[in-house]
């Protein structure tokens, strides 16, 4: 898989808009970049499952411990026969050094964090190449859906990462709060389908977050811009 | 024959293969609760525990990995009633079979992080573990076995809650990755260290690798473990086919693999993940009744941190001990305001200029010692990864300081004071510390270094009757003044070398009162500590920021033969390594407010005190700080600057600042405070770099902060707010489904009678949203939430 930490990416979570800036600062920002590949031992488990339909058409995962609840998700997987379900996390090795930056370095503090959340995306992308190529020509996919995105509640995450057994695959963990732990870590799941994916769903749209984001008021998005 | 007189025997034990696996074959579901099975699906749980009777197990495993009230929680399942069901379980299938077999209590992990980085605490865990014995002491299993674990803290709490509240026998496993560590990090000699320390009968590896990768990591298990050591390994790594999992070697390869770790030395065998009756058939039919190959372990002088050993008597080991605030202003200010920032500073610089250890004391009157200790050990292993030491004339306090500890620590100190060894040698026992043992007793320090060798052969037989090995016993022949007792230094000396010949003990100084009264102190320690090192000296607790002691320690490495080639010496002292420290030179080509403008943390401190030379400190904040940084803050609001700037700033403001404290300090002047805020984040959260940003931007506009960190709870607030009498609270949470929860924080502040103005921020809040939950004030960023500080104070 490979891990690049896209900089362009990084800057954007780091609120860069074209401002100039030291040289000193983007050597920082190119150390950390480097230093997160090398302390992250990161890991990843997902299952491709079948998705079963009830009498209405909704779908559901046959073992029943993984729920597909409210409007949301039900519409991102309307045409899809299957799904990937998947967790990944960047580990306890990101977590322990963000903890000490926070009390050391904020400044590195801050771009660990950034690197984090851009290495975590990388790693999913990854995943879904891994299944692409799995399964081969004639599929089309949806993005990837998680657990707090829209009416999808965040209480699934205990129920996805015990689906996978993510403690004992990747030791991730959710918090009484339905938080992944460590911080750098994504669960989430896309669909499997024969027809291409065309998305009704606008993702600001079921974002509680919508009418104060600042990625929107800027006309940018907080998710990647090629999705 | 109980379970412990069969471990001693020296004959091979065998245990069953893996639940998991059986009952997904007997149809469970993926996250299915296995647990369930004790209670609904008795008749299969008996089959499979049937099965590895019948395949020769003499150890049953009962399924009860996930059985603790965490994980239970919401299943309407009771960890008693789980526990005994499944013992239940499998002693009906052992009376079937007519065989005989021990069962084992099964614990897993909890499947929460333990705190600093998780939100699971020390005692939490400790309170979880001990209903999960209690239920099996009460269903009569024989042993309990701790398998698959990955953290050391959370397997610490474990076994002290099986050996307080059992007598029951404790076997530990832990599980790695394939870079030889768990999931957090321990490798393992530092597990066999630790373990070993708090009293396991038997220790090892299971599940994570197969056989085939588990190799290298049991044959370093095996050497460091001078107990039984036990792998219990997948049939392979687990892949997933077809929506399945399956493992990546066949029976007979399992077989092979295991079957050769018996004649490595290995005490016991079983099957994890993949494996099946048939596996343990094939194991048994070769191994029952196989004598336990014999192993030769040197024992070693070790303490640990989490991850890593530090190995005391072969290379030179430098403890750090400037955590102590004996003779420091700056600590004993810090240790009572609570001022952790400086605590991490202080071991941070130690760790950086070698330390391989650190001190940590916090002795000082008016301090509730042991509550304090345990504390700054917290805050240190959340930055550091050295091994600390426990310092402390409070035994309490000391053996609060070690079970708290995570990893097998070194205790500063004991003596040859009967009271002293009836005191600490419990402790150290228990928690498997190291000691630092004083060669001094009821009738004081004596004057030869014979009689200072005769205390220390006490004390260590001493601590051989309380089953203390002699390599937890550091000597320290005490340092005494040369400028008051001149003729007793050589006598300190002369019984490192006894003590270290006839005892073959490992002996430690701490080094810099031998200057006290003289002129050129430096010179007279570096002496002294090279004709110590001469003698044999292994430990030194000194500042490791002395460059005069450090550079003395790398010539005398050399020397020793310890720096092989000099290859660390030439990396410090060539022309190469010199240019690199001294780099920095171009200080005067650059204003202050140059400095903190373009966000240079590392120059602002010596310009500072250049600037001090012609400058009062206040002229220097009000004439140079403040505008830069106001100059920066609105750069910041007009998007001329984004947000890593902003913080690279303010951390340059905060390093002048640490040296106009020192001056303002110094001329005795009083800091004027602008005002008294308390930062969190609020329960149920974890994000806190906003928060951050917040704080240092705040102390720098000379705000007094009291951070309480992420998940704090809203009763650690009130009480905080009570005690200090704040100005300002600040709460943050970054995700909408904790907003919840600090709207619950304001409406706890207002039922407590905190009447003081509540600033929120975070991502997904608006002013509206901040009104609507009940906050008086909303800071869209830290600059505003400075803005807004200013503004409470101000009207207030």
């Amino acid at each position: 898989m490979e891990i690049k930490i896209d900089k362009s990416e990084v800057l954007r979570y780091l609120g860069y808009k074209n401002q100039e800036y030291s040289q000193e600062l983007d050597h920082i920002i190119d150390e950390v970049r480097e230093e997160i590949k090398e302390i992250s031992n990161f890991k990843y488990t997902y299952k491709i499952v079948e998705l079963k339909r009830d009498a209405e058409g909704r779908a559901y995962i046959e073992d029943g411990i993984m729920p597909l609840l409210g409007e949301n998700i039900q519409k991102h997987l309307a045409n899809a026969d299957s799904c990937v379900i998947m967790a990944a996390t960047l580990g306890v090795a990101v977590e322990k050094r963000l903890n000490y930056y926070s009390k050391v370095d904020l400044t590195k503090n801050f771009i660990l964090d950034s690197c984090g959340t851009q290495m975590i995306e990388e790693v999913c992308d990854g995943i879904e190449e891994e299944v692409k190529a799995k399964l081969g020509e004639g599929f089309f996919y949806t993005f990837r859906y998680s657990p707090g995105y829209g009416d999808y509640p965040i209480s699934v995450q205990n129920q996805l990462v015990r689906y996978l057994d993510g403690y004992r695959r990747i030791g991730l963990t959710v918090t009484d709060s339905h938080l992944l732990l460590p911080r750098k870590s994504v669960t989430a799941i896309m669909g499997i389908q024969t027809i291409p994916f065309v998305s009704e769903f606008d993702r600001c749209a079921a974002c509680l977050a919508r009418d104060y984001c600042k990625f929107r008021k800027e006309g940018t998005r907080c998710y990647s811009k090629k999705d | 024959m109980l379970f412990k007189e069969r471990l001693n025997k020296g004959q091979l034990i065998l245990f069953d293969g893996a639940m998991g696996t059986m009952l997904q074959h007997y149809g469970m579901l993926g996250g299915e609760l296995p647990e369930r099975y004790n209670i609904e699906k008795k008749d299969i749980l008996e089959k499979i525990h049937l099965d590895y009777l019948m395949a020769g197990a003499q150890v049953l495993t009962t399924n009860t990995f996930g059985a603790n009230s965490h994980k239970l929680a919401g299943t309407g399942l009771e960890v008693e009633v789980v526990i005994v069901e499944a013992v239940k379980c499998a002693r009906s299938a052992i009376k079937k079979s007519g065989k005989e077999a021990y069962i084992a209590l099964d614990i897993g992990p909890i499947g929460q992080l333990m705190e600093p980085m998780g939100t699971l605490s020390f005692d939490q865990a400790y309170d979880l573990v001990k209903e999960e014995v209690l239920a099996g002491v009460k269903a009569g299993c024989d042993l309990v076995l701790l398998e698959t674990m990955t953290d050391i803290y959370e397997l610490k709490a474990a076994i002290l809650a099986i050996k307080e509240n059992s007598d029951l026998p404790v076997l530990s496993t832990m599980t790695f990755e394939p870079n030889g560590r768990t999931l957090t990090g321990t490798n393992p000699e530092t597990m066999v260290n630790i373990l070993e320390g708090l009293g396991v009968d038997a220790l090892g590896m299971n599940c994570s690798l197969g056989p085939v990768e588990s190799k290298v990591i049991l044959k370093d298990i095996l050497k460091y473990a001078s107990i039984p050591v036990m792998i219990q390994p997948n049939a392979g790594l687990p892949q997933i086919k077809d929506g399945k999992t399956v493992y990546s070697i066949t029976e007979d390869e399992f077989v092979t693999e295991t079957l050769a770790f018996a004649k490595e030395g290995v005490a016991i065998i079983g099957g994890c993940c993949g494996t099946t009756p048939s596996y343990i058939r094939k194991i048994t039919s070769v191994l029952t009744g196989g004598e336990v190959v014999k192993r030769e372990v040197v024992r070693k002088t070790k303490i640990s941190s989490p991850v890593s050993s530090v190995t005391i008597g072969e290379d030179f080991v430098i403890i750090g001990e400037r955590i102590n605030p004996t003779g420091k202003k700056k600590m004993k200010e810090a240790l009572l305001e609570d001022n952790l920032g400086y605590i991490v500073e202080e071991a941070v610089q130690q760790e950086k200029a070698g330390a391989h250890a650190l001190d940590v004391n916090v002795g000082l009157p008016k301090i509730d010692e042991p509550k304090k200790i345990v504390e700054v050990i917290k805050l240190i292993q959340e930055i550091s990864n050295l091994p600390l030491q426990i310092d402390s004339a409070d035994v309490k306090a000391l053996e609060m300081g070690c079970r708290y500890y995570n990893g097998k620590p070194l205790i500063n100190s004991v003596n040859g004071k009967l009271e002293s060894m009836e005191a600490v040698f419990p402790i150290a026992k228990k928690y498997g510390a190291a000691m630092i043992a004083l060669t001094l007793d009821e009738s004081g320090i004596p004057n030869t270094a014979e009689e200072r060798f005769n205390i220390a052969e006490k004390i260590m037989k001493k601590a051989g009757e309380y089953g203390i090995p002699k390599e937890n016993i550091i000597i320290d022949s005490l340092v005494l003044t040369v400028s008051a007792q001149q003729k007793e230094v050589m006598e300190t000396v002369k019984t490192l070398a006894l003590v270290k010949e006839r005892l073959g003990l490992k002996t430690s100084l701490g080094v810099s009162n031998v200057s006290f009264g003289l002129p050129s102190r430096p010179l007279i320690n570096r002496t002294f500590l090279t004709m110590a090192m001469t003698m044999g000296l292994d430990v030194a607790i000194i500042n490791p920021m002395s460059k005069e002691m450090m550079e003395a320690i790398s010539a005398f490495r050399v020397l020793a033969n310890l720096d092989k080639d000099a290859e660390d010496f030439i990396g410090k002292f060539s022309e190469a390594g010199l240019a690199d420290r001294n780099s920095d030179k171009s200080l005067s080509e650059y204003s202050l407010q140059e400095i903190i403008i373009g966000g240079l943390k590392d120059k602002s401190a010596d310009k500072t005190r250049e600037m001090l030379a012609v400058k009062m400190p206040l002229e220097i904040v009000n004439e140079d700080i403040m505008p830069a940084l106001n100059i920066v803050g609105d750069g910041f609001e007009q998007g001329k600057i984004f947000l890593p700037q902003l913080i690279q700033s303010a951390e340059t403001v905060k390093a002048s600042f640490v040296v106009i404290k020192e001056a303002l300090s110094a001329s005795g002047a009083v800091e004027a405070k602008k005002g008294k805020v308390i930062l969190a984040t609020v329960q149920g959260d974890i994000h806190d770099i906003g928060k951050n940003i917040v704080k240092v931007l705040m102390e720098n506009y000379g705000f007094e902060v009291y951070d309480l960190g992420k998940d704090v709870s809203p009763e650690k607030i009130i009480e905080v707010a009570k005690a200090k009498q704040v100005d300002l609270i600040g709460l943050s949470a970054l995700m909408t489904t904790t907003v919840k929860s600090m709207e619950e924080t304001i409406i706890k502040l207002r039922e407590n009678g905190v009447t003081v103005p509540v600033m929120v921020g975070g991502a997904v809040l608006t002013v509206e949203y901040a009104g609507m939950i009940g906050a008086d004030y909303y800071g869209k960023d830290a600059k505003e939430a400075v803005s807004i500080a200013h503004e409470v104070v101000d009207k207030g």
